[in-house]
């Protein structure tokens, strides 16, 4: 119990307590607190365990950077897990527990780890997978691995997403970001301040240094009233900039409710917003470097500025007696606030033989220990002391008795989103740092972004870059030396630099020795940087030790890349409203309610609900998929094929254009007649088919598969775009407009008159596979007869808003013939007994036409058409192509399973394949299992008996006409 | 001629379960009715058939044409989209036969939706489904465009406003009309998820 | 995410397109005349280089026209929009 609160704080609410819940226990905090601020007020310093060793953590930082404070947040549907509690805003009835800890994170099982640590050195995944066998590791390793839970139960709360248009996107509220904001605005620009916190104000929340003659407080408070006065200027704070795209487009995570009690929330959580702006400032700040040390992991070392954060904006004072170990001057800022605040100042430890700093603490009476570098420090589940010595190197000169230690290692610019914006980096030697250096947006960094440290530099030079100058920066102050390991120095082992995934320094030296030397390959091979924090306090440290390993400046040695998001972003501000039944928005039919009313079992198929088949009674999928189908061969039925595509075209080129788009000739097509058409893609691989009728000399109506009409209408529009632009064709996609009911059976015809038509239905004058328009029940009408069931079949399409009232026309009149409704599932057995092909089931990406039977039609067309030349490939005039074909059962049993593969030749056992089972049906119509399969060869193999395999059963069949049924389409003709 | 063995005629009815909303400063209201129809002329054969069919000269690209009853707007090169009156519409459509293979015709009111958006909050319900910028400055009256709604499509014109507030005309694909319904409208704002 | 100036419906983002890869790609002809290898070249071969290509997109959520499109494959900057059937501009960034 170290922590504890003073009685300041700038952005706490005293008069507001809140009560919540740690690790099953009651705690109280005030509005205003982070979860983390709240805990270190109540004295708890063990937060978590590390990933791998589940050595006792403590706080170190107190933003986004934090790698030990990760935490579930709430429970059941509600649960986050690994959230960062920096980032969790205190509530009333808040409920967390720490993760990657068992039974507890004071008292850890697995911290067992720590004591075998030699066994399980950086890289040991990937080694165990080789030796002796992973297997013998995984179960335990899985179980000690990971972080938080993940949820099981589907997110209670909604989330959307936004697209906003922007002048200027300055991120960052700090007091460069509000420079910049309102310099932006000052010509008029629409500009949109955006801040992570929920407080705005950045830096000068926990600083205490004057700007402009104000306290930080006041020049914060006075420049948002002026930006908040201004219309074009828009702030929203608790939003994170999370990705910086293409073209100045930037993604925004906006936290809408997380701040709120439970039970107070409603409407969005969090709305992900995708800002395209002319320009953005980055005004992101800089997160400060930890130090590495032995035993710097130990609960109570401590980042100092976020030490002096946590006093200033929280009151909350981590420890009572502080080390402050720097090679800079903000430690020295830090360790004043921390005296301030009513901490006691052991000493401050300064790599630096001299710093003016030094006298400013002399006269606060604090030690100042100059040319001193931390060497280790002891505690086991809180710091107890700190060894001291020379930079350079050699064994400790002195031991400081301390519960907390501070750390200021220097300052990384925040560069992530200069990077993802495709932004170069400098390393600038005097503050051992990346840098900004050539941006190829818009897209300047400002403030500690860009390494200007002095607030008061930092504010001017966001004033001049927001109004279109260049950033002047000035010689920074540099940092002091930094105390290095020797390769294989034992100590290195317990010198951290990435605290989360437990990657210490011997780590990079072992990755080292072991030529793992690009800064990608120790990213992957120590997991340095892969950690939820993504290496914001550890990336720069690695490549400090990598650089003195190899002796290599940093600047050669380079960063790992940069990608969004720069912070963790829920999956389901990602999804927005795509979930539930707006993943993938179904169409309905027209007759949708009628049909449901009538017992349709529906299925999504090709991005309508369609009915698969229709439930009479009580009665199972296959009994009612039988009755369908013989209500079809023997009287009537009705099929909805309203999503079949239906495309228009029409021009003078319109037949010339189809010619070249359909495998089968149409030129030649009379006015109101009907063709079977079969496209390919250009790679000769049968792509769609259909039906098109020519409804007037250069007017068609073109059929395809449901499904495919919003494709088939993109592919016609490329080739008229692109390749063909000679041809006058106009094309226009008119599925959705028209409702289609298919009536099929002998009894078609009855039931087509009983409705009621001014077309004339005789055979004579609407044969089969042609195309009249009429009246049906009064209402204009487009009628095909065409068949996929092998029954007289009428197709009657009517503007969309009858077909409802069309479907129970047909019911009703069809009443006396029995009429049946039949869903896909029957169609599709009518198919098969009538051996026609379905793509997608009967081809798949290597078939062409030549292999389904379209080889003679090609062969009597002279014309090029879409894919034709590809046919021709070496590959297309192989003997051996599997072919489609007809398979009878002739061993007695039922139906083969489709996928079952047909052995080759003479063999029992499955070695090799010479093609599959691609539909497979009972047919009620003959009463027998029917097949259809490509097969090797096949149509040359007419009568052949083979055997087929499927997961270790034989069965035998023979090759036959897949024609089963009615080959010669008698019944069509009538 | 019909022999309609006691079937009534054919009753029109729209996509069903679809609602308007008012809430939070925005309102959708369903133009039943509303004729919708295309028009397409062969590549560059606007200037020659637009204002024999329209009687007015061609508009300015990306805008549309007001006639009495009935808006003409662009769409594309040499398509134009009809929507207002639905007996005009067809009218229209009708007269199009004049020019032969040289103009696609065709109704499009039973293939689509047509909604009005309009308020205060019309703006940000767009913002949330469609990255066009529909600002003030980015989209005047007598704009259009067409853009994605969410994962489907959507045609959208400013009308003029109404009390001071912008009104925007939207016109989906009548199988999505419902979908682009619940994504304007947006998650329920009442609390209690948690309750 | 691209922002790209459609000849037609002016800037619009690059998720209202579809990319249809390589521009300027003639489609070898007749049939019958054009041997094995010129076909693959036409339907496999590309530039793929590094730096401007040129590349034909289509507004699928908006005018549904193809057009032409020189953009650099490493910054991803457009350096040109041009109709169908135009010849490639001259950009800045050709040698």
């Amino acid at each position: 119990m170290t922590g504890w609160r003073n009685n300041a704080g700038t952005t706490i609410d005293r008069a507001r307590r809140v009560n919540f819940t740690w690790a099953g226990r009651s705690y109280e905090g005030f509005e205003g607190d982070t979860l983390a601020s709240a805990l270190l007020a109540n004295g708890v310093s063990i937060v978590g365990r590390s990933f791998k060793y589940h050595r006792p953590r403590g706080l170190i930082a107190a933003g986004l950077e934090e790698p030990n404070g990760i935490v579930q947040l709430e429970a059941g549907a509600a649960t986050i897990p690994n959230m960062k509690a920096t980032q969790v805003e205190l509530y009333e009835g808040l409920v967390a527990s720490p993760v990657n800890s068992w039974p507890s994170a004071t008292f850890d099982i697995l911290a067992v780890n720590s004591l075998v640590k030699r066994f399980i050195p950086a890289a040991f995944y990937y080694k165990t997978f080789l030796w002796p066998n992973w297997h013998l590791f995984e179960r335990w390793i899985r179980k000690a691995a990971g972080l938080g839970v993940a949820p099981q139960h589907p997110d209670p709360d909604p989330y959307e997403h936004r697209f906003e248009h922007m002048d200027t996107l300055v991120v960052g509220s700090g007091a460069a970001g509000l420079a910049a904001a309102e310099a932006a605005a000052a010509n008029g620009a629409q500009v949109l301040l955006v801040e992570a916190d929920a407080v705005l104000g950045g830096g000068l929340l926990a600083s205490t240094e004057p700007v402009e003659d104000r306290s930080p407080a006041e020049w914060r408070d006075a420049a948002l009233s002026r930006l908040r006065a201004l219309p074009n200027v828009k702030i929203l704070a608790r939003t994170m900039a999370f990705g910086f795209y293409d073209h100045g487009l930037v993604a925004l995570c906006e936290r809408l409710s997380d701040h709120l009690p439970l039970l107070q929330r409603s409407g969005p959580r969090q709305r992900l917003w995708k800002v395209r702006c002319r320009r953005a400032i980055l005004a992101i700040g800089a997160f400060e470097r930890p130090i590495a040390f032995s035993g710097n992991d130990i609960p109570g070392v401590m980042l100092a500025s976020a030490a002096q954060t946590y006093a200033l904006r929280y009151g909350v004072v981590p420890g009572k007696r502080i080390v402050v170990a720097a090679n800079n001057d903000s430690g020295y800022e830090a360790a004043f606030a921390l005296q301030d605040a009513g901490a006691a100042i052991v000493a401050i430890v300064d790599t630096r033989p001299e710093t003016p700093m030094a006298a400013k603490a002399a006269s606060r009476s604090i030690r100042v220990i100059l040319t001193s570098a931390p060497v280790a420090a002891r505690g086991g589940r809180r710091v107890k002391s700190l060894s001291i010595g020379d930079p350079a190197g050699g064994s400790a000169r002195e031991t400081l008795r301390c519960d907390t230690i501070l750390t200021a290692g220097g300052w990384n610019p925040a560069v992530h989103l200069h990077s993802q914006s495709g932004g170069s980096l400098a390393f600038d030697e005097a503050l051992q740092a990346f840098l900004p250096s050539q941006s190829v947006q818009e897209a300047p960094c400002v403030g500690a972004a860009a390494g200007v440290f002095d607030m008061e530099a930092a504010i001017s030079g966001a004033r001049a870059v927001a109004r279109g100058d260049k950033l002047t920066r000035s010689v920074p102050v540099g940092v002091g030396p930094t105390r290095h390991f020797a390769d294989g120095d034992v100590a290195a082992q317990r010198a951290w630099l990435d605290f989360q995934n437990d990657v210490t320094v011997a780590d990079v030296q072992l990755a080292s020795r072991e030529s793992f030397r690009s800064v990608e390959h120790l990213k992957r091979y120590t997991t340095l940087g892969m950690a939820s924090d993504q290496g914001k306090t550890s990336n720069v440290a690695g490549i400090d030790v990598l650089s003195h390993l190899l002796g290599k400046p940093p600047q050669a040695i380079g960063t790992t890349k940069f990608r969004p998001p720069f912070d963790p972003v829920t999956i389901g501000g990602f999804a927005g409203r795509a979930v539930g039944q707006d993943l993938m928005p179904f169409a309905r039919l027209a007759a949708h309610d009628e049909q449901m009313a009538a017992g349709a079992q529906m299925e999504q198929y090709g991005g309508w609900l369609r009915a698969a088949w229709y439930r009479k009674g009580d009665e199972a999928e296959e009994a009612a998929v039988r009755r369908e189908v013989l209500a079809v061969r023997n009287s009537v039925g009705l099929f909805d094929a309203s999503p079949l595509g239906k495309i228009e075209v029409k021009g003078p080129d319109a037949a010339e254009f189809l010619q070249r788009m359909y495998v089968n000739g149409v030129r030649n097509l009379k006015v109101g007649r009907c063709r079977y058409g079969l496209m390919l893609n250009e790679h000769g691989v049968v792509y769609d088919d259909g039906v098109f009728a020519r409804i007037g000399e250069n007017h068609f109506l073109v059929g395809t598969t449901s499904g495919h009409a919003t494709a088939i209408t993109d592919i016609f529009n490329e080739w008229l775009q692109c390749e063909w632009r000679d041809l006058n064709v106009l094309v226009e996609n008119v599925t959705t407009g028209w409702a289609v009911m298919n009536v099929a059976g002998p009894k078609a015809r009855d039931v087509l008159k009983a409705v009621g038509t001014d077309i004339d239905l005789s055979s004579a004058a609407f044969p089969h596979m042609t195309y009249r328009e009429g009246r049906v029940a009064g209402v204009e009408a487009r009628v095909e007869r065409v068949s996929f069931s092998g029954e007289l079949s009428y197709e009657v399409a009517v503007p969309w808003s009858y077909g409802a009232s069309l479907w129970n026309c047909f019911m009703r009149a069809g009443r006396k013939f029995g009429i049946a409704p039949f869903g896909i599932e029957a169609l599709m057995v009518m198919r098969v007994e009538k051996g026609f092909l379905h793509i997608g089931s009967d081809t798949d990406g290597t078939t062409y036409p030549q292999d389904v039977g379209f080889g003679p039609a090609i062969a009597k067309k002279p014309d090029d058409f879409v894919g034709r030349r590809s046919t021709t490939r070496p590959d297309g005039l192989r003997s051996d192509r599997r072919q489609l074909v007809g398979l009878e059962v002739i061993d007695g049993g039922g139906v083969i399973p489709i996928g079952a593969h047909l052995l080759p030749r003479g063999s029992t056992e499955p070695r090799g394949t010479e093609g599959w089972v691609t539909s497979s049906v009972m047919s009620p119509t003959l009463q027998k299992p029917l097949a259809m399969a490509l097969v090797a060869a096949g149509s040359a193999r007419m009568g052949e008996d083979v055997r087929t395999w499927h997961l270790g059963q034989t069965r035998r069949a023979r090759i036959v006409d897949p024609r089963a049924y009615d080959p010669e389409g008698a019944r069509l003709d009538v | 001629m019909f022999d309609h063995d006691g079937s009534a005629p054919l009753v029109r009815r729209g996509p069903s379960g679809l609602a308007g909303f008012n809430e939070a400063g925005a309102a959708l209201t369903l133009e039943d009715g509303l004729g919708v129809g295309k028009v397409q002329f062969l590549r560059g054969a606007t200037a020659a058939y637009f204002s024999d069919l329209f009687g007015q000269p061609v508009p300015v690209d990306r805008q549309s044409l007001s006639l009495d009853t009935v808006e003409v707007s662009w769409l594309a090169p040499d398509e134009w989209l009809l929507t207002g009156d639905e007996a005009e519409v067809l009218a229209m459509i009708g007269r199009a036969a004049m020019f032969g293979d040289s103009c696609l015709a065709t109704n499009l009111s039973h293939a689509r939706k047509a909604f009005r958006l309009s308020g205060a909050g019309a703006r940000d319900r767009l913002a949330a489904v469609t990255p066009l910028d529909v600002t003030d400055a980015a989209m005047t009256v007598g704009d259009v465009a067409r853009a994605p709604l969410s994962d489907t499509g959507m045609f959208i014109t400013r009308l003029p406003d109404s009390e001071g507030q912008p009104v925007f005309r939207i016109v989906v694909d009548q199988t999505m009309a419902a979908y682009a319904v619940r994504m304007l409208r947006g998650p329920a704002l009442t609390p209690g998820a948690y309750s | 995410m691209l922002l790209i100036n459609c000849p037609y419906c002016g800037p619009r983002a690059e998720l209202e397109f579809r990319c249809g890869g390589e521009s300027h790609i003639q489609r070898p002809g007749p049939h019958g005349d054009v041997d094995d290898e010129s076909w693959a070249d036409y339907l496999f071969y590309r530039q793929n280089p590094k730096g401007e290509h040129r590349e034909r997109w289509v507004h699928a959520a908006g005018c549904r026209r193809w057009f032409n499109v020189a953009r650099d494959t490493v910054t991803h900057r457009i350096n040109a929009v041009y109709m169908m059937g135009e010849s490639m501009p001259v950009t800045g960034d050709v040698q």
